[in-house]
């Protein structure tokens, strides 16, 4: 066995069959439960009506989505010091999390634009600031792409993810740094007390979703490599590849 | 358009977005462990 499916291997013995689909599957069931008794509980607000239920779904996806990118900022220091491969496959999963959430993120804060400020789009601080956070996280999946050997895609990637992450205390801070059309911070010291409840099940059950999701993608990537080394490892001994 | 409408389409595209990534994260790791067991390469 070489040193890359060693290592791989390890990483994803530890669980086998398709347990981690189970808990991704779980944990939708769950956030759909807690959004349909989030919706039954919460009045409508006295200024955005029913519109306000967006916010159980457009608020935990952008908690997750800083969540995320703080995994890929870890993952990708770790790697850094370490030069373990499950670090760098840990952090190109949760960008890949986080830049799903994000996208999410923007396209319902769109739909709640709409009705409430009367445009789709407007070039408002936070969200000029989110987009650029997901072209930044794009710009990391795109590069890993275009780089074919392992050991400099995965120091490449660890830099740009260190550094990405600078824009996140930059989009979170954004509504009180400049002037904006968006609202302060969504917290339960923020929000109505009528809506804490469903908005914090609804933070933990995407939080579950978001922590499946990078599990499995995790341990698909380092099956995947494991794969290729069996493969590769297998090509060597019929003297296919020459080293 | 009710405000429902936009609610309604809010929730839609969260879960759109959620199953579909779902669906292509856990085909990945099914194939990935099948490729695995049986000593074949996959995809990276």
């Amino acid at each position: 066995m070489n040193p890359k499916e060693g290592e791989a291997t390890m990483a994803v013995r530890s669980s086998s069959g398709l347990r981690w689909v189970w808990f991704a599957a779980a944990a939708l069931a769950v956030t759909a439960t807690v959004q349909l008794y989030a919706l039954s509980i919460s009045p409508p607000d006295q200024g955005m009506g029913h519109l306000q239920k967006i916010m159980y779904v457009h608020v935990p996806t952008a908690w997750s989505a800083f969540l995320a990118f703080g995994t890929v900022f870890v993952c990708s220091a770790l790697y850094l010091f370490t030069k373990r491969e499950k670090y760098d496959m840990l952090a190109v999963s949760a960008a890949e999390v986080g830049v799903i959430l994000t996208a999410v993120t923007l396209v319902l804060g769109s739909i709640w634009a709409k009705p409430t400020w009367g445009v789709w789009w407007t070039w408002d601080p936070r969200l000029t600031t989110t987009a650029i956070l997901l072209v930044i996280y794009g710009g990391y999946l795109a590069l890993r792409s275009f780089v074919e050997e392992d050991e400099r895609r995965a120091r490449w990637s660890a830099a740009v993810g260190i550094l990405a992450f600078i824009n996140v205390p930059i989009v979170y801070m954004s509504v009180r740094w400049w002037r904006t059309i968006h609202q302060v911070q969504s917290s339960p010291s923020t929000v109505d007390s009528s809506y804490i409840l469903g908005l914090r099940l609804n933070a933990l059950a995407v939080l579950a979703v978001m922590i499946c999701f990078i599990v499995l993608r995790y341990r698909a990537g380092m099956l995947e490599r494991a794969a290729e080394a069996r493969l590769e490892e297998a090509a060597l001994v019929k003297g296919e590849v020459s080293v | 358009v009710s405000e429902w409408n936009y609610v309604v389409a809010a929730y839609g595209v969260t879960w759109i977005a959620l199953l579909g990534y779902m669906a292509y994260v856990a085909k990945r790791y099914v194939r990935a462990e099948a490729a695995h067991r049986a000593g074949q390469g996959g995809e990276r």
